[in-house]
């Protein structure tokens, strides 16, 4: 239930349309207005190089991007798109291998280069070929997806936020549970 | 048989009933319909069988069939009215009568939903959320004693209704339920009670624990300790420890250096004489080159005269110079600065190569002598790190008397209200053990010693001779550097669920349960816990490419084998015959893991191998290398990485990931790497062989244990399964099923969850354990239906998991399956 600031449904049902949107204009100024330069920094993605092409990730979900490490550790029971885990700052996390996991080919060698993406609590390592330039991307340039293309499999679609410039955009919000919960499975199915 | 498709009689049962009825009429379908008994009324459900006649000289008739259910729920029936009195007199929950109460009334509600009889079944479930309301304090204790009371006379005036009519009577169930309606008892609302009452005995057990903690500050000269500021403490003392790799690795940077230098050195050393040889050549050049030039044969004085005749104006005349002759080898080890223009140029770098070498091996011995200081810091360093972790964990430490105090007065208060002798034997009291090791063991230990008095109490048939003796529990704790172990054992009887209470909790502390003398009836169950929940003392191992952290509690001996199996030594081979005698498996680590298919066993060579602390039979671990012991701090794995039989992360001081793992536990649950295709069991040949005598009977005559405490259960199974040409064979206990087990070697086994003397899960842990039941499909059978039973039972390895009462054709269906295909 909204708040009505001091309101109760019943003032707001005797109000005149005219006061009701005078009022409903009036609360949605309370909402406080995003900075251009966070703005900006949300619209920031990185361009990241696969074996297909390339696809943007936002830069809001990547906490840090390193060389890709010398060596992992393997897990057993886990999907072929993990190669397993690496330390990052005391921890273990998940080294996913990104070009894999969209679209089943993997081209990504120890090598390339490693994304630390973190949304919510979940923290994963993106092993990508290489990365490029980031762009500003507005949400209003993401055209929906017309469908799996050769940079993912249908199977990704919910992955993908859009593509901007023929590029996909990964949504990191579907992305790392999707990921999260099939790793989880993998234990239980291999 | 009666009509149960009928529509009009469809409309008066539930669907439940209709369900149990069907499960019912499955289960009796090979036999023919009797008449004996008079048809339901509108209130009555009327419980037939069909008998076939042909079998029913093979078979329990009907009649039979009813009087043992009859027979079984009247004695349980009986042990509950006795708990209940025992509960009465106890005038408090936390009584054994609960516990065989609980136990009586879970068989009833199975047996009576089996046979069909509803009524009797939802009286036992009623009674099943009373228990629970009571226990959330949601319904104060002398209410629901009552609220029981009326239920147990509810059972049994259906159950006489049974047995004198031959139908069960509905009017005891309805006339309960207003009597709930009466005392205001909700029974609906059990799934939230249960929540909650997890949560009040956590409160409850954790107010105990502080509670206690602080008694034990009082009387000993202890000094309280801020959390945040002991926490700090934990945290820098793994710092420290964790600052042992990079030293470790400091110093054999420094070793690599020394051997650097000592490799110049030595070709320098290989360099002198061939400067010397030049020296000698030179010696043999003709005296006019340096008559022709004047000068003597260095450069070096020769210039300096050159300077000196041309700032004096002089000239020196070629007649006045000193024939000066180069010196001889053995000469220019009499280097005299003052005679320095009879040396000629070779001679000079011959002694500025001998005085180099000469510093090289200084500075060689030097750093000898700064390494061996160093590595002494280094020993000195880890030394003291393990001391302050030592001191760390004692001050996270309490005696093993404060978890034995509170064991004897449970059992103190528990077995006072009854006659019983209960003899409490504990040695280590004064054994210091992690807080949190006791704070989680205290509600499992103390939930096992009420199992085992409800046991003794109401379900073991004491004999005379025994009674004279008193019971006995015997506790003991005993510690080592990096581990402490907890035994516990029982004189009588075996509490059923005991492995199963204990092995959640002791997996979450990293450590092991093992059982211990269960032949003879008696049994001790032994915890092996690490010292520390955040530390490990483990052997660096490597199996291939990969390097993994195994705990030295779980590891009995290390065995090397320098050439394998076809070593020539004799005493190598000596070695691994014996390792292969003792040890009933060998599994190579990253085949156990699933990363690497199983070896060809005729190219099998034994390098190295960790031998396990287990139970017999002895299993070995092949690995590729054991690196070298280390201590490392533990990192908890997130829940989606979890895998079984992997207990955390250790990271390195170079900031590699290491799988610390338990290998028991991976050991036991293999199968679910098998299932994913990942493993391959290795097996040796003549292992192979001698297992063989224990794989189960032929194709034409498979046998079948069925393991469950209600006779009527094991009676009717056993008739479908025996008239489907099964060898049947029954078991009334845990400890029976593995005595069975061990001597018939049955092909599958129909496992009941909740039984005496070791249940379902119990007996599936053990099962697991042991190689020679690796090829025993297990199928557990049981009246719990929840979602987290069916996953208990999924990772103890059953095959399948069927809930009772089950239909004959799915139950058979399954059963075939399994038999038939030998992959599963």
């Amino acid at each position: 239930m909204v708040p009505l600031h001091g309101l109760s449904t019943n003032d707001l049902e005797h109000m005149a349309d005219e006061e009701f949107w005078d009022y409903a204009r009036a609360q949605a100024d309370i909402v406080p207005q995003i900075s251009p330069q966070e703005r900006n920094y949300q619209d920031q993605h990185l361009e990241c190089e696969l074996s297909r092409g390339n696809c943007l990730i936002p830069l809001k979900a990547i906490v840090e991007v390193m060389p890709s490490p010398h060596q992992y550790t393997q897990l057993p029971l886990i999907p072929k798109w993990m190669r397993g885990l690496v330390a990052w700052r005391g921890e273990a996390i998940p080294l996913i291998d990104l070009d894999m996991y969209l679209c089943g080919v993997s081209a990504s060698r120890l090598d390339g280069m490693l994304l630390v993406a973190n949304y919510t609590d979940i923290t994963v390592g993106l092993l990508v070929p290489g990365v490029g330039l980031t762009t500003t991307v507005q949400f209003e340039q993401v055209n929906p997806s017309a469908g799996p293309t050769v940079f993912y499999t249908p199977i990704r679609a919910g992955v993908i936020r859009g593509v901007y410039a023929e590029e996909p955009v990964l949504d990191v919000s579907a992305l790392l549970p999707d990921v999260v919960q099939q790793i989880g499975m993998a234990a239980y199915y291999g | 048989m009666d009509d149960l498709d009928s529509p009009d009689h469809q409309e008066e049962l539930s669907k439940d009933d209709q369900e149990v009825l069907r499960a019912f009429h499955d289960l009796a379908e090979s036999t023919t319909s009797d008449d004996s008994f008079p048809q339901e009324t509108t209130q009555e459900i009327s419980i037939k069988y069909q008998t076939d006649t042909d079998q029913s000289a093979a078979f329990l008739s009907e009649d039979d069939m009813l009087a043992l259910f009859a027979s079984e729920a009247d004695e349980d029936i009986t042990t509950m009215r006795l708990a209940v009195q025992h509960l009465e007199q106890a005038n408090r929950l936390d009584s054994p009568g609960l516990k065989a109460l609980k136990r009586c009334t879970h068989k009833v509600a199975g047996t009576a939903a089996a046979i069909g009889c509803a009524s009797m079944s939802t009286i036992a479930h009623h009674i099943e959320a009373i228990i629970k309301l009571v226990e959330n304090g949601s319904l104060d204790f002398q209410t629901g004693l009552i609220a029981v009371v009326h239920s147990v006379q509810a059972l049994e005036a259906t159950l006489h209704s049974i047995v004198s009519n031959g139908y069960e009577s509905k009017n005891p169930l309805l006339e309960l339920e207003e009597e709930y309606k009466r005392f205001n008892i909700d029974v609906h609302v059990v799934h939230n009670a249960k929540r909650s009452s997890l949560e009040t005995t956590d409160a409850a057990s954790t107010h105990w624990f502080s509670q206690h903690i602080s008694e034990y500050d009082q009387n000993s000269s202890s000094l309280r300790v801020d959390v945040q500021h002991f926490n700090k403490l934990l945290e820098h003392t793994e710092k420290l420890i964790e600052l042992d790799t990079p030293m470790e690795n400091a110093q054999k940077q420094v070793e690599t250096a020394l051997n650097e230098l000592q490799f110049a050195q030595a070709r320098l050393r290989r360099l002198e004489p061939l400067l010397s040889s030049l020296s000698i050549s030179a010696n043999t050049t003709p005296d006019a080159l340096i008559e022709d030039a004047g000068y003597p044969p260095s450069s070096l004085v020769a210039r300096i005269l050159q300077e000196a005749s041309e700032r004096a104006g002089h000239v020196p005349q070629k007649k006045n110079l000193v024939r000066t002759q180069p010196l001889l080898l053995h000469e220019a080890a009499l280097w005299d600065e003052m005679e320095i223009d009879r040396f000629s140029e070779t001679n000079v770098l011959t002694h500025s190569l001998t005085e180099a070498i000469t510093d090289v091996a200084m500075a060689t011995s030097h750093l000898r002598h700064a390494l061996m200081h160093l590595k002494s810091i280094v020993a000195q360093q880890v030394s003291q790190a393990s001391t302050v972790r030592n001191e760390a964990f004692l001050l996270q430490s309490l005696p093993f008397s404060v978890l034995v105090t509170r064991l004897r007065t449970a059992i103190e208060m528990m077995a006072g209200t009854q006659s019983e002798r209960i003899q409490f034997e504990v040695s280590g009291e004064t054994v210091e053990i992690n807080q949190d090791v006791l704070e989680k063991l205290t509600d499992p230990l103390l939930e096992l010693v009420q199992m085992y008095i409800a046991e003794v109490l109401f379900f073991t048939k004491r004999l005379a001779q025994d009674a004279e003796q008193s019971l006995r529990i015997w506790l003991n704790a005993h510690t080592t550097r990096n581990e402490s172990t907890i035994e516990i054992g029982f004189s009588q009887s075996v509490p059923s669920g005991a492995v199963a209470l204990l092995q959640d909790t002791v997996h979450h502390l990293y450590g092991s349960v093992s059982l211990q003398d269960q032949a003879t009836g008696k049994i001790t169950l032994q915890l092996r816990l690490p010292r520390s929940q955040r530390m490990i003392q483990g052997l660096l191992v490597r199996a291939g490419s990969q390097h993994v952290i195994v705990s030295v509690s779980q590891v009995k001996r290390i065995h090397y084998n320098k050439q394998g199996m076809n070593g020539s030594s004799s005493q190598e081979r000596y070695s691994l015959d014996m390792l292969l005698a003792d040890t009933h498996e060998i599994y190579h680590l990253n085949t156990l893991l699933g990363f690497l298919p199983a070896k060809n066993t005729a190219e099998k060579t034994v390098q190295t191998a960790l031998v396990l602390e287990l139970d017999s039979p002895q299993i070995a671990i092949e690995v590729d290398e054991v690196v070298k012991e280390m201590e490392l701090v533990m990192k908890p794995l997130s829940a989606h990485l979890c895998r079984p039989g992997i207990a955390s992360t250790a990271i390195d001081g170079n900031g590699n990931v290491h799988l610390v793992l338990n290998l028991p536990e991976m050991i036991r649950l293999k199968e679910i790497y098998q299932q994913a295709g990942e493993l391959v069991k290795e097996a040796d040949t003549e292992s192979d062989r001698e297992l063989s005598f224990l794989q189960p009977g032929t194709e034409l005559c498979r046998k079948i244990l069925i393991a469950d405490d209600s006779m009527y259960i094991r009676k009717s199974i056993n008739m479908t399964l025996s008239h489907e040409g099964y060898d049947v064979l029954e078991a009334v206990d845990g400890l029976q099923t593995l005595e069975q087990l061990s001597k018939e070697s049955p092909d599958l086994l129909l496992l009941d969850i909740e039984m005496p003397n070791l249940n379902g899960y119990d007996v599936l842990s053990i099962v697991r354990t042991h190689q020679e039941f690796s090829a025993l499909k297990i199928v557990l059978l049981t009246s719990r239906s929840s979602e987290k039973h069916k996953r208990s039972a999924r990772q103890l390895g059953a095959h399948a998991y069927l809930t009772k009462p089950c239909p004959q054709d799915v139950l058979l269906k399954t059963i075939k399956s399994l038999l038939d295909d030998e992959s599963v």
